[in-house]
């Protein structure tokens, strides 16, 4: 079954993963929420270079995050897992009374990458199966206002574009013998690029022209009733802003901040079970 | 009621002297007319000032009267204009604004405030893009985003619709397959406007053109039907539009022709011809493309495993179907692109990026801008031949590439063929071994392909090599020593233009077009003969051609 999902839905779960992350503390939790955020990511179809990437992006900074808080731990109570310097090391153990690896260190940087790997597999999932000008109408149907979102379109369509051109420019320039220590080359390898803008800038108000656009009228489109899918995503999204303002709140009480009586249930709820 | 009705029109644009159009009288109906003429003609003027981009988008002084379906364009507010005319630019890659296909009709149609989806995809199958409504744009070829462009004019409703030179960047398929859909557009009622100067490209559609308004300094010179445009041949070769070889056997044999497309003058000219021979041996090695494999950040292959060795003294042309990697390959050569896989080796240098091939190659880019550095063409010729100890002349190089009245004019003012001569002038004043252009004929007319290639005759007679993308077979067949013919990223064939352009398989599987001398060759039975073996210069002398009236 191929689920197609609106950029507007997409957005509303990736905030929602993002705050859930955040708000989850408990292991099992986060296990549940990473888990959840593997299914979204296979179910984005990536290839295999794509899985190569993700795990690039992923895989070294978990690993470094798990180790570094095994590693250098500073909370109580802490249970050693491994000793890797002993104490009575010479020079090394001395320095640093042993060098161990504790499981309470283990099992928050396990947190902290879980965390981080649910964000990194949603944001990538949404970003591939995404393409700019999707999420860019979603964007200006979102706007009322037609010189807005024109500009943002335009300024989106072209960014490649203008990417690609200012490193044909350094080639040329380059090529032509100059640098850009040089401050008079400087100034040369600008005036292609500006022209270029002039040039566009021209090309696009003619074609806009001819495409009828015009500034003063609005966009006819109208709003459009959100999707079913779109509806969960809110509700999805709902959800975990509750969760999030739960878990506030009880953060204030902890801290001494802030205590609503009538909240004392939810306190509890909230650690004992997020 | 004449759809398009012109009195006295006289244009000046701010800061000339001149007039672009003086005194043009125009009545045109529900036909397909072409309005020929060489650069600076007035044609494009013409265009702008019947859509209203003048004075809507671009300034300039008109008098006299301009009417388009009973409206003057320059009184009407754009949205209800372009339900009556809608003019297609030049460049279609600088025309679309949205991700898909269908979107950019949808954008047109919410710009006006339809909500029939269906009338957005109609209007893509009417020009054929049926079943690529949710392509990417960026996906298309400069001729399917010309036939989208045509799609918005069709979703707006527009009874006119203008084309300014929208053949330029177009591959021969791609040119028959929208000359296809103005012929169809006009069939369905709508009057098409089609701005062009390459009269190679339109001369196999003229009995499908109702009318050629001939445009020469800002008048029109003459009006002739399509399928009597061969009775103008002298005309239009005192004009300097580049002619079909038969029109040009035409002139030298001062015989009538029967039709644009009469063969028989041309036949004649080969039959007798003796060319001059001059047989080029290869000279050493100067650049070794090794099994190399090219992509872009997130793309796939580009190139797939290209092989090849160039050598000093020969000019080679690479041809192929848009996005087959003609670009890519110079890209790669020039280090500014760094190969995934295999090396370039140029003078026995490795190039792995663009420093490496600094003071071997000189690169002029598609877009020719991106060179253009100084506030005048002097400057940009002068201070790159200081800089690089180039032993040219550039007074000479300026002259030899027809911009030497251009010197002390900034060079972002000058037309598209001009900017890419002034850019070519300016690699060459880099004194590269190796000259890397893409696309030089675009925009060109035939004096400024005759010089472009005459200068690159004398570049690889000196020892250079010029590497050099192109979809003019008559400038492949005419300039270059060798052929290099790529699709999909891979080499499908190389050799001799000549041999090359003559495997019809080839010719017809890539879309490449066959010159005319060279398919005419074929016919008769004799080896290949180049335009330039056959007649030499191309701009017959002044007094053979008729005054312009």
């Amino acid at each position: 079954m191929k689920i197609q999902l609106n950029p507007a839905a997409k957005l509303l779960i990736l905030i929602s993963f993002n705050l859930l992350a955040i708000t989850f503390d408990k292991l099992e939790n986060l296990i549940l929420l990473t888990l959840l955020a593997v299914l979204v990511y296979v179910a984005g179809r990536p290839d295999i270079s794509r899985i190569k990437t993700t795990a690039l992006v992923i895989l070294p900074p978990a690993w470094g995050v798990i180790i570094s808080q095994s590693l250098f731990y500073q909370g109580w109570p802490r249970t050693v897992l491994l000793t890797l310097v002993p104490p009575e090391i010479p020079v090394l153990g001395w320095m640093t009374g042993g060098i161990y690896l504790y499981y309470q260190g283990l099992i928050y940087g396990a947190e902290q990458s879980l965390r981080l790997v649910t964000v990194v597999l949603v944001g990538l999932t949404v970003a591939w199966t995404t393409g700019e000008g999707s999420m860019l109408k979603t964007l200006r149907r979102s706007l009322d206002n037609p010189k807005l979102s024109i500009s943002i379109s335009i300024g989106v369509r072209f960014f490649r574009t203008m990417a690609d051109e200012i490193r044909s420019v350094y080639a040329v320039f380059k090529l032509s013998g100059f640098k850009l220590t040089r401050y008079r080359d400087t100034v040369r390898f600008a005036v292609p690029l500006v022209a270029q803008v002039i040039r566009r800038s021209y090309m696009i108000s003619l074609t806009l022209f001819s495409r009828g656009f015009s500034p003063t009228s609005r966009s006819g489109t109208g709003r459009t009733r959100p999707s079913a899918v779109t509806l969960l995503s809110i509700v999805f999204l709902l959800l975990s802003i509750t969760l999030a303002l739960m878990k506030v709140l009880t953060t204030l009480f902890l801290l001494d901040v802030l205590y609503i009586p009538p909240l004392k249930p939810v306190y509890f709820w909230v650690l004992n079970n997020i | 009621m004449s759809r398009v009705v012109l009195e006295d029109l006289r244009v000046r644009y701010p800061r000339e002297e001149g007039l672009a159009v003086k005194g043009v009288h125009l009545k045109i109906d529900e036909e397909f007319v072409l309005i020929l003429g060489r650069s600076g003609s007035g044609k494009s003027t013409l265009g702008k000032v019947i859509s209203g981009v003048i004075p809507h988008v671009e300034r300039a002084e008109v008098e006299g009267r301009v009417e388009v379906l009973g409206a003057d364009p320059a009184k009407e507010h754009p949205p209800s204009l372009s339900r009556k005319v809608t003019y297609v630019a030049q460049s279609p890659y600088d025309q679309i604004f949205s991700e898909t296909v269908l979107d950019e009709v949808l954008f047109v149609l919410e710009n006006i405030d339809v909500k029939d989806l269906d009338i957005g995809k109609k209007c893509l199958k009417l020009v054929g893009l049926e079943g690529s409504e949710n392509r990417r744009s960026e996906e298309l070829s400069g001729g399917q985003l010309q036939k989208l462009a045509v799609a918005c004019a069709l979703a707006l409703g527009s009874e006119v619709i203008i084309l300014d030179e929208p053949l330029a960047h177009l591959e021969p398929r791609s040119s028959k397959e929208l000359m296809k859909v103005l012929t169809e557009l006009r069939s369905m009622g709508k009057t098409v406007i089609l701005i062009e100067h390459r009269l190679r490209e339109v001369i196999p559609f003229h009995s499908l053109i109702d009318r050629v308004i001939i445009l020469d300094r800002g008048m029109v010179v003459s009006t002739v039907h399509g399928r009597e445009l061969h009775k103008k041949v002298l005309l239009l070769a005192n004009l300097g539009i580049r002619l079909p070889a038969n029109f040009r056997a035409s002139i030298l044999l001062k015989q009538e022709m029967r039709s644009p497309m009469d063969l028989s003058p041309l036949e004649k000219v080969l039959l007798s011809a003796d060319p001059v021979r001059t047989d080029i041996s290869d000279g050493d090695m100067i650049l070794k493309v090794d099994r190399v494999w090219a992509s872009y950040v997130g793309r796939r292959y580009v190139l797939k495993d290209i092989s090849l060795e160039l050598s000093s003294g020969r000019v080679y042309v690479v041809m192929g179907p848009n996005a087959s990697g003609k670009t890519t390959l110079l890209r790669v050569i020039s280090g500014f692109l760094r190969p995934k896989r295999g090396k370039i080796i140029a003078l026995g240098r490795i190039i792995r990026s663009v420093s490496d091939s600094s003071g071997l190659m000189g690169y002029v880019p598609q877009n020719a801008d991106l060179v253009l550095m100084f506030e005048t063409v002097r400057k940009e010729l002068e201070e790159r031949a200081v800089r690089n100890r180039c032993p040219y002349n550039v007074n000479n190089l300026a002259k030899k590439l027809l911009v030497s009245d251009l010197m002390d004019k900034n060079p972002h003012s000058l037309s598209r063929g001009q900017r890419f001569r002034v850019a070519l002038a300016a690699s060459l004043a880099l004194n590269p071994k190796i000259l890397l252009l893409d696309e030089p004929t675009t925009g060109q007319d035939e004096e400024c392909i005759e010089a472009l290639g005459g200068v690159l005759r004398e570049f690889v007679s000196s020892g250079g090599t010029a590497v050099v993308t192109t979809h003019d077979p008559d400038f492949a067949f005419n300039y270059a020593d060798s052929c290099i013919v790529i699709k999909d990223g891979e080499v499908r064939s190389q050799g001799s233009p000549g041999d090359v352009l003559s495997e019809d398989d080839l010719v017809l599987e890539l879309n490449l077009a066959k010159p005319m001398v060279l398919s005419t060759c074929q016919k008769l039975g004799l080896p290949p003969i180049t335009e330039l073996e056959l007649f030499g210069s191309v701009i017959p002398d002044e007094d053979t051609a008729e005054p312009s009236s």
